[in-house]
């Protein structure tokens, strides 16, 4: 927003003032230019333009600000306030004081990082000293990954070194762009692709951690995307792409809906109260509540996976360049579906009504309570989160019982009260989930297993389902089995020293590689 | 013979030689030891007089000891040198080549030679050795040089003595004197004379300034005076005869304390002499002159200087009882009252708890006053007393003097004894807690128990018997709990009677078993029994631990509502106080500030306590330790606290309104979780309860609605009267205007500092209404403008009636009070006439309402009856509602009752065709049922209502707001201290009016 600010501010300056000689109207048409492209994420073209401008006005403000802006783009947070020290906060129209203010607490909120790049070369992670350290090596890995799978989906590889920035805490986001720390709480926003970088909060900022690795490789999709449309990609279109592509660095295009999206959709579509496109912008952390935006960004999915599933990867590629070129989106999507865009909301509303989606209880409210900024606080409520959410009372009493049970120590009795509600009530998840956990107390393995399996399968960001899991296949000896149940939880709970040794020892059965750095991460950890 | 004869002559001579020597040395050093110490020993003993008895022992002791040392060596020198053999190996030292052959000789010619040793060899050995021995000189072998140090030593003694006589005769003297235990002449040997010899003593007493007396001259005394500590006094008098020199000597002998020499000036008359002295004990003093010829003479009767001692201060405290129940967060009333001659610079409040002294500074208005008195309200919520403990207090005065150090005064001693009743409440829920986990235990060993296992059963029955024992003493406990619900109460009377029953079946079953394995019979059946029951008992259990499990937690949350009431009212003290700080600046405000936010905090950390209740679940997730650290922010209130702290009122107060919303917000979701928590697992009760408040709540509604319709009726009479007025109003107006402008210019006139708190609050009533009252003047609205004046009025009664009463017990707030209220009183009577004269110009409701209007006051007024008589129905229903928690029902009856009163009231304005009075009330009605529904349900929330109010009626000083003294009595006591009394005498009498008064 505040790019295309200085854009259009640039542009009434240029129609204003009365046109000057051939060499300093040269230099204004430059430094229009240099602006458009920063904004566009045309950093290079930019670059080579701002030198320019350096070399002809080099005490302009305006020139003084690019290069600040470029600077700042660039990761050199002290230098963009140097460049732009002596200029007045309105200079610029404005734009000299919201620099300043962003590049100095950025500077603050970054200010004594390390940085690593990875083994490729392609990312430079910068990340503050100490507890995450465990998480360098994984998000390098994640994100050689993701380079890969998408330059192959979207057609475009960045071939300048990405800028990724793993934050302590939520304020630090706030501190590093321009939403409000109410802002990011209401919304769940705890990542972000900006100023030519990725920005990341570290899953330790979180109380029970949330699928960073996913959110990672979603916010290197829009660095993609920004890259090849030259930003022209709406936000809606970015969210839905972004979103289709962030698992590809493990698995291929899957259109299926997690049972939480699929919860929401279900409901919103019968109530009637979907998300409109228009809505969505300028940016989902805008929306009112984390509600929202999972309903957003669920829509934006499955009109993504519609788009995939008839156009296939070549259509999204086309999509992309049509909107570069200036084409709207909703023209070049309806344009690479060889329809109108009515026609297309119409036939994706009904693709969507026809894949028979289905409202589960409790579904949503886990989806809402995923990312924890706070833990709840009032009586009992940080130790039986979810035992109210039990839907049958006869269930829920035995849940309950369960719960004061296995709290004082009494394992078995509490398995008898599990499986007394389980029985009331086959499919409650949380309950399942608790009495998988207490087998593993008592040492039956076996039955834990099998209890957590299918609660992986509903939820395959269930990280306590899949510790289990893990801890349970450990234990009988099965080290794959156990390997692929801990590479679940670390995609949640990277920081649960249970995952990183579990991992570490099954890794060392595998004869895996990657065991060193889990024995180090659990070395840490521990 | 003549040989050995000459050796022994020589040995002789050089024996004696040698002791005399040593008697020289020693006398040398024992002089010169002598002459030192009874140098230093005086001198020591001028310096530090009161250590001469000492220092003559240790004188007398070491003399003694040298002179025994002395002797000794001389005598010890005598028996050495008087030996020959002694004398043979120092002259042998001394001349190594005689030395064996002189050494052989005395021994041989001493007879200890071989029998058989040659005589003649004897012969010429001695022989040779008398030649050679005749050519020594004594005097050279023991040379008197080996004096010269000890006479060395003592020429320095010498040189010392000469020195110190010299240089300090007068201490050594005084030294000397002292050791010797002797005294000095009397007066420094003056004569004394019989008469005087000075003429009239003239005194000028200069007391300490912390007394605040002025200068006092004693002109022509015999020399006499009575004097403070600290005082200077300037004595001026005349010599008889001519002298030369003069002084003030004290005490029967004159050494009682350093004379203090007098100036001497020669004038026609006589010599003036003049002196200054500071007094500091009782004493006598006699003026010592001397004459030009050197005659000292000295008087032989002496003045006496007498000593007004500063009395301690005396204070009394007053407080409700002597010994007092209180529970430990009450606030009790404190008043004191000090006196003290000169001045009371520090009150402080002194209690004892577990061994450790604390003090509390009390609030003194003006230091340094002869009189203090102030009430105290003491927050024991502030101290933490624990409950049982036995609290002696009392206040400590202390005054101003500032030359002997401040003198102390002390109050008698009262007691507090701690009592709380919400701690044992809280005692009992522990309790209950610990019942919980046995019943919990109990299930957790019966769930997984195999049948056939007889032991663990036994043990299991064992245990169950031990819970029927427990519930028994935790339901008994109950019953003397006045804050627990009874409902409680039941549920463990059955919970008892069920596990009791139990145990005595199952101990049946399991002896019967047991006989029959015994027996060697078959106990299939019993067997089966026993899990029937076993099953029968885990149902119960499952059931009793959840009912406990929701009692408990139901109960804490009720604490944590109360809590929340606790800290709604400190919350909205603390917005007061801060709007103040913000107004004021004021440091004290300030404190009250960070009072208020501690016991707040500490209110927040009580709810936080109980809110994290009993373990219910394991947390299986993992849970990132740095994101729960990074949780605990600074809170809400410390920012608050900080904003004041810097001074930042402003940012201070905005804060506060944040947290006071939050505050809000948290005490909102917990009224509802707890009406959820009821809903869910109290029903019937909650069911009851539900009804009577939405019952409640419509009534509030449909008053409201009336309340509403008379407004409307009331606007329309407002404006048919003004227009009916609008001829005429003009000259009203004008009149009016003036009339309001008295009154406001009145009330300006009362100076702010003479107000008291509660006045100064009242009268910012009393100006919002009269700018009300200015605006419905200005709009031509009469009927409102009555009502404004009506009320404006009644604010300044109160006001007056505040300060008179304050002016009348004879503390005024300050001496700008009687000023206050004589201006408000002037104003109070200003507003009553410009009442009479807007109710004058108002046309009656009568002569202004139509037929129309008429009428729809008389359907109100039915209407407003039928509302009375559901409220009465009301009433009736929630007195005889038993599912209500204990005395809740009767409680909501008897308001129910006090709003129907309300009602009436209306009902009769109506009936007076007096909308604006029948608004009013309606309005009032309505707001009483409103109040009524909230209170009920924070009653709701428990047995424990009332706490509240509880804590905020601090326990009061009975009697002390009620008393007056008879106004002929005041009235008098006025008149008499009008009265002059003889000079010097005034301050008694103000003292002794002081004491009257109170």
């Amino acid at each position: 927003v505040r790019r295309l600010a200085l854009t259009v501010a640039i542009a009434v300056v240029a129609s204003v003032v009365p046109a000057p000689g051939p060499a300093v109207a040269g230099s204004r048409g430059d430094t229009i230019r240099a602006a458009r492209m920063l904004a566009a994420w045309r950093y290079d073209e930019a670059r080579e333009l701002i030198e320019k401008l350096q070399t002809e006005r080099p005490k302009a403000a305006e020139t003084r600000y690019l290069r600040g802006e470029l600077a700042f783009i660039s990761g050199e947070y002290e230098r963009a306030l140097e460049l732009i020290d002596g200029l007045e906060d309105d200079a610029v129209f404005g734009n000299v004081g919201s620099l300043r203010k962003l590049a100095a607490s950025t500077a603050r909120a970054t200010r004594g990082f390390e940085s690593a790049v990875s083994a490729r070369g392609h990312f430079v992670i910068h990340y503050p000293p100490g507890a995450d350290e465990v998480i360098v090596g994984l998000t390098a890995e994640v994100l050689e990954k993701a380079y890969d799978a998408i330059g192959d989906d979207l057609a475009y590889r960045p071939s300048e070194k990405v800028r990724v920035e793993i934050l302590s805490a939520p304020s630090d986001l706030a501190m590093v762009s321009t939403l409000t720390e109410k802002e990011i709480e209401t919304t769940g926003t705890i990542a972000l692709c900006k100023y030519g970088k990725l920005m990341i909060v570290s899953p330790r900022a979180t109380v029970y951690g949330y699928p960073w690795m996913d959110t990672l490789v979603h916010e290197y999709v829009h660095y993609v995307v920004s890259r090849k449309s030259h930003d022209k990609v709406p936000v809606w279109l970015h969210e839905g792409i972004a979103k289709f592509e962030q698992s590809r660095w493990r698995k291929g295009p899957d259109a299926a809906l997690s049972a939480t999206d699929e919860s929401l959709l279900a409901s919103a579509l019968k109530s009637g109260r979907l998300i409109s496109f228009d809505e969505m912008h300028p940016s989902m952390a805008k929306l009112p509540s984390a509600r929202a935006a999972a309903l957003a960004f669920a829509e934006v999915f499955t009109l993504v996976g519609f788009i995939h599933k008839n156009a296939g990867y070549a259509g999204l590629q086309k999509a992309i360049d049509l909107q570069r070129s200036g084409k709207s989106a909703r023209r070049a999507v309806a344009e690479v579906m060889q329809t109108r865009w009515s026609k297309l909301e119409k036939a994706w509303r009904r693709h969507l009504a026809r894949s028979g989606l289905k409202s589960r209880a409790g579904a949503e409210s886990r989806a809402r309570a995923r990312i924890h900024f706070r833990r709840s606080s009032g009586a009992g409520a940080a130790d039986n989160v979810g035992v109210d959410a039990v839907g049958s009372a006869r269930a829920r009493k035995h849940a309950r019982l369960a719960g004061l049970l296995r709290a004082r120590g009494m394992s078995a009795a509490a398995a008898i009260e599990y499986e007394k509600a389980l029985a009331a009530d086959g499919e409650d998840a949380f309950v399942a989930a608790k009495l998988s956990r207490t087998y593993l107390e008592l040492e039956r393995y076996a039955e834990a297993a099998k209890l957590a399996t299918p609660l992986i399968e509903l939820d395959e960001n269930d990280a306590s389902a899949a510790t289990t899991l893990g801890l349970a296949h450990l234990a009988t000896g099965e080290h794959e089995a156990a390997a692929r149940a801990f590479e679940l939880a670390l995609r949640v709970s990277p920081f649960d020293p249970a995952v990183r040794c579990g991992l570490a020892e099954a890794y060392g059965s595998t004869g895996d590689g990657r065991s060193k750095r889990e024995r180090e991460a659990c070395g840490k950890l521990r | 013979v003549e040989s050995i004869r000459a050796i022994d002559t020589f040995l002789a001579r050089v024996g004696r030689r040698l002791w005399r020597r040593q008697i020289a040395a020693v006398s040398l050093w024992t002089a010169g030891v002598l002459a030192a110490g009874a140098v230093l020993i005086p001198m020591l003993a001028a310096r530090f007089p009161g250590l001469a008895g000492q220092l003559g022992g240790i004188a007398l002791l070491g003399a003694t000891t040298i002179v025994i040392g002395a002797m000794w060596a001389v005598l010890a020198a005598r028996r050495r040198w008087s030996r020959p053999s002694s004398v043979a190996r120092f002259v042998g030292a001394r001349e190594q080549s005689l030395a064996s052959d002189l050494l052989t000789s005395v021994e041989l010619a001493a007879g200890q030679a071989h029998p058989e040793f040659s005589r003649d060899l004897l012969v010429a050995h001695h022989g040779v050795l008398a030649a050679r021995v005749s050519s020594l000189d004594p005097r050279q072998l023991a040379p008197a040089n080996a004096l010269l140090r000890p006479l060395a030593a003592a020429g320095v003694a010498a040189a010392l003595v000469a020195t110190a006589a010299l240089a300090a005769p007068e201490a050594l003297r005084r030294g000397l004197q002292a050791l010797a235990g002797g005294t000095e002449a009397a007066f420094d040997g003056a004569a004394l004379r019989g008469g005087p010899v000075v003429g009239d003593v003239e005194i000028e007493l200069e007391p300490p300034a912390y007394t605040g007396r002025p200068k006092v001259i004693l002109p022509a005394a015999a020399g006499d005076f009575r004097a403070m500590p600290g005082t200077v006094a300037t004595i001026r008098t005349r010599a008889l005869d001519r002298v030369v020199r003069a002084r003030l000597v004290f005490g029967d002998d004159g050494k009682a304390a350093d004379p203090i020499p007098l100036s001497i000036e020669d004038k026609p008359g006589g010599a003036e002499l003049r002196g200054q002295m500071l007094v500091s004990e009782a004493i006598t003093y006699r003026f010592l002159v001397e004459s030009p010829g050197g005659a000292r003479q000295v008087e032989a009767d002496g003045h006496a200087i007498e000593i007004e001692a500063d009395r301690a201060p005396q204070v009394e405290l007053h407080t409700p009882a002597d010994e007092l129940d209180v529970s430990n967060r009450k606030r009790v009333e404190l008043a004191y009252i000090a006196t003290d001659d000169f001045g009371v610079t520090k009150v402080e409040l002194v209690w004892t708890l577990g061994g450790e002294t604390h003090r509390l500074p009390l609030p003194l208005t003006e230091p340094g006053r002869r009189s203090a008195q102030s009430k105290y309200l003491w927050d024991l919520s502030e101290i933490e007393l624990p409950g049982g403990s036995q609290v002696p207090y009392h206040v400590e005065v202390s005054d101003n003097d500032d030359i002997g150090g401040p003198n102390v005064g002390r109050s008698r001693t009262y007691t507090l004894r701690v009592f709380s009743p919400r701690e044992r409440h809280d005692q009992l829920i522990a309790r209950q807690r610990e019942l919980f986990e046995k019943v919990i235990a109990l299930l957790g060993g019966r769930l997984p128990a195999a049948a056939e296992d007889l032991e663990l059963h036994r043990q299991l029955n064992r245990a169950t018997a031990q819970l029927v024992v427990d519930i028994g003493t935790v339901a008994s406990a109950l019953g003397e709990d006045k804050l627990a619900d009874p409902e409680l109460g039941k549920v463990l009377a059955a919970l008892r009677e069920r596990h009791d029953r139990f145990s005595r079946r199952e101990r049946k079953l399991l002896d019967r078993i047991a006989a029959r394995r015994r027996g060697g019979t078959s106990s299939e059946r019993l067997e089966r029994e026993l899990v029937a029951l076993d099953r029968e008992q885990i149902t119960a259990l499952e059931d009793d631990t959840l009912a406990l499990a929701d009692w408990i937690d139901r109960q804490d949350m009720e604490g944590m509502l109360h809590i929340a009431d606790e800290i709604k009212n400190h919350k909205e003290r603390l917005a007061k106080l801060l709007a103040e700080h913000r107004r004021t600046g004021s440091p004290e405000v300030a404190a009250e500030i960070e009072r208020e936010l501690k016991a707040l905090e500490r209110l927040l950390a009580e709810q936080a306590e109980r809110g994290r209740g009993m373990r219910e679940d394991v947390l299986d997730q993992f849970v990132n330790a740095d994101a729960l650290a990074a949780q605990r922010e600074v809170s809400c209130l410390a920012e608050v606290r900080a904003l004041t702290q810097r001074g930042d009122a402003v940012a201070a107060a905005e804060k506060m309104e944040k947290c006071a919303a939050e505050l809000d917000q948290s005490a909102e979701a917990l009224e509802q979780a707890l009406a959820r928590m009821r809903g869910e697992r109290f029903s019937e009760e909650q069911k009851e309860l539900e009804e009577l408040l939405g019952e409640m709540a419509g009534l509030a509604h449909d008053e409201d609605e009336l309340a509403g319709a008379i407004d409307q009726i009331y606007r329309d009479y407002a404006e048919k009267a003004s227009q009916e007025l609008r001829a005429q109003l003009d000259e009203s107006r004008r009149n009016l205007d003036k009339m309001l402008e008295a009154v406001r210019k009145r009330i300006a006139e009362a100076p702010e500092a003479g107000l008291t708190p509660f006045a100064t609050e009242e009268l910012e009533g009393v100006k919002a209404r009269l700018d009300d009252l200015g605006e419905m003047l200005a709009d031509g609205d009469l009927a409102e403008a009555l009502a404004m004046s009506r009320q404006a009025e009644a604010g300044l009664e109160g006001a007056v009636a505040e300060l008179a009463a304050d002016v009348d017990d004879g503390e005024p707030w300050n001496d700008k009070t009687p000023r206050a209220l004589a201006e408000l009183e002037a104003a109070g009577k200003l507003a009553a006439r410009m009442t009479d004269a807007l109710r004058k110009a108002t046309p009656s409701p009568d002569a202004v309402l139509g037929p129309a209007e008429r009428r729809k006051l008389e359907r109100l007024t039915r209407r407003q009856e039928r509302l009375r008589q559901r409220a009465s129905a009301l009433a009736k229903r929630a007195g005889g509602a038993s599912k209500l928690p204990r005395m809740m029902g009767e409680a909501v009856a008897g308001k129910l009752e006090g709003a129907g009163k309300k009602m009436s009231g209306v009902e009769g304005r109506l009936r007076a065709r007096d909308p604006a009075g029948a608004r009013h009330a309606a309005h009032e009605a309505a707001d009483t049922l409103r109040e009524m529904v909230r209170e009920t349900q924070r009653q709701a929330r428990g047995a424990m209502a009332g706490r509240v109010g509880h804590r905020d009626e601090p326990v009061r000083i009975p009697g002390a707001e009620e008393y007056r003294a008879p106004r002929e009595l005041r009235e008098d006591i006025l008149e008499a201290m009008k009265k002059q009394g003889p000079a010097g005498y005034r301050e008694m009498i103000e003292r002794y009016y002081e004491e009257l008064i109170k």
